[in-house]
């Protein structure tokens, strides 16, 4: 087991609005690890779009997601490519 | 899970400001700069006797509410005593004056007032009117809140919230209850704030999220284009906490009877609480529907347990005595 913590920048233009969250939310479901995203003192289920949304963080947040599981360092990658990819959402880049 | 926990919280003169704007209807006359001061002792203080000079026991850790009879008597005091007995106060600690019934402080004293790092505002509003609201205001900035994973909704005018692990079903049982005819509050993550006063909870959806759900496989939902305005509801008290739990993991555990009454603690305050198992073919619509009417009934002082077990008494003494 592995409980691993990476602060990560949102890239993208509008921040974590419903599309990124689906995105976040539906990576962070492809793993068995517990995920949790914290911004400014809140915190909040990494597999849930509706909680991710509370968090309202726009471009440029720093996010700490931390990963709790077997399969933690990959989920982690996985989630850091896709902020990185700026959630290849074309209009965002 | 809990999630954010803000007991103790510190509430600034801005936080005030904001949460209060449309009620006090305030405008800040003075010490804009310093919105971020701390209000000590979340009440107000009507400075009567301090503005005499009279310095004992001054509440200087309170909002200073300037009512028509401390500016009136103020206004009666020649400039040199006004000024000094205004700098007592602020000397005694004194960070905040509002002024009731629209009425403006001398411009000596808002420069004053800017000098010595001292927020002055005003307010339409009577004294009487601005004191309660102001409180209110203060009460719910001060209240302990939490925030929640579960779905809360109103069923039959009760509160309930929904909670259990993702993909039980929540926010599917609370779509089939808003079908029948319930209001939904929050989905998936509920903000739960305490009255104190009262010591019971209200709950509220985030403001980023308020009037939508997420459903797995057809995705967001805008509850009220859907449903309509009567299927939201702003706020609700927390008074029914429902747990969704797979039947295989408390198999043992339960309920049969249905008499032995279980409580949730959230903020201190005790919430009566029910395990509903998931299995397939249950139709947990049907169910926290159902507990809710149980849980109505049992309040309202109606022992189903107790009945049946009279029943069953009554029957078996008929049968014995032959």
């Amino acid at each position: 087991m592995a409980k691993i913590t990476r602060e990560l920048t949102l890239l993208n233009k509008y921040g974590m609005h419903v599309r990124p969250a689906g995105l976040f939310a539906k990576t962070a479901s492809k793993y068995d690890c517990d995920v949790e995203v914290e911004k400014d003192g809140n915190v909040v289920a990494g597999k849930s779009i509706m909680a991710l949304m509370t968090l309202e963080a726009s471009c440029g947040a720093v996010l700490k997601v931390t990963a709790d599981g077997d399969d933690a360092e990959e989920c982690l990658d996985d989630i850091a490519a896709l902020i990185g990819r700026k959630f290849d959402i074309p209009d965002e880049q | 899970m809990f999630v954010r926990a803000d007991n103790g919280i510190e509430v600034t003169l801005a936080d005030f400001y904001k949460a209060g704007r449309e009620a006090l209807k305030l405008s800040i006359l003075a010490g804009a700069g310093h919105m971020g001061t701390v209000i000590s002792e979340p009440a107000v203080n009507r400075p009567g006797l301090a503005l005499t000079g009279f310095m004992e026991h001054f509440a200087w850790d309170r909002i200073q509410l300037i009512g028509l009879s401390e500016d009136a008597y103020m206004k009666s005091l020649d400039p040199a005593t006004r000024t000094a007995r205004f700098v007592s106060m602020v000397e005694a600690g004194a960070y905040c004056f509002i002024f009731a019934y629209g009425q403006m402080p001398s411009e000596a004293n808002i420069k004053l007032a800017e000098e010595r790092g001292v927020v002055l505002m005003s307010s339409p509003l009577p004294t009487r009117r601005l004191s309660a609201q102001a409180v209110f205001a203060l009460e719910r900035l001060t209240a302990p809140r939490i925030s929640l994973y579960g779905t809360m909704i109103e069923v039959e005018g009760l509160g309930v919230m929904i909670e259990g692990d993702p993909g039980l079903g929540k926010s599917e049982t609370a779509l089939g209850l808003i079908r029948r005819g319930c209001a939904l509050v929050s989905d998936d993550l509920t903000c739960i704030r305490k009255d104190v006063g009262n010591n019971c909870l209200f709950a509220s959806a985030s403001a980023a999220t308020a009037g939508y759900m997420e459903i797995r496989g057809i995705g967001i939902v805008n509850v009220r284009r859907i449903f309509g305005a009567s299927a939201l509801r702003e706020e609700k008290r927390l008074e029914m906490v429902i747990t969704l739990k797979r039947l295989r993991d408390i198999v043992d555990k339960v309920e049969r009877v249905g008499q032995g009454r279980r409580t949730k603690e959230i903020l201190g305050v005790e919430v009566p609480n029910i395990v509903i198992p998931v299995s397939a073919g249950r139709d947990l619509v049907n169910l926290v529907e159902t507990a809710v009417k149980a849980h109505k009934l049992a309040t309202s002082g109606y022992d189903p347990v107790s009945e049946l077990s009279e029943h069953l008494r009554i029957r078996a003494e008929r049968t014995s005595n032959g």
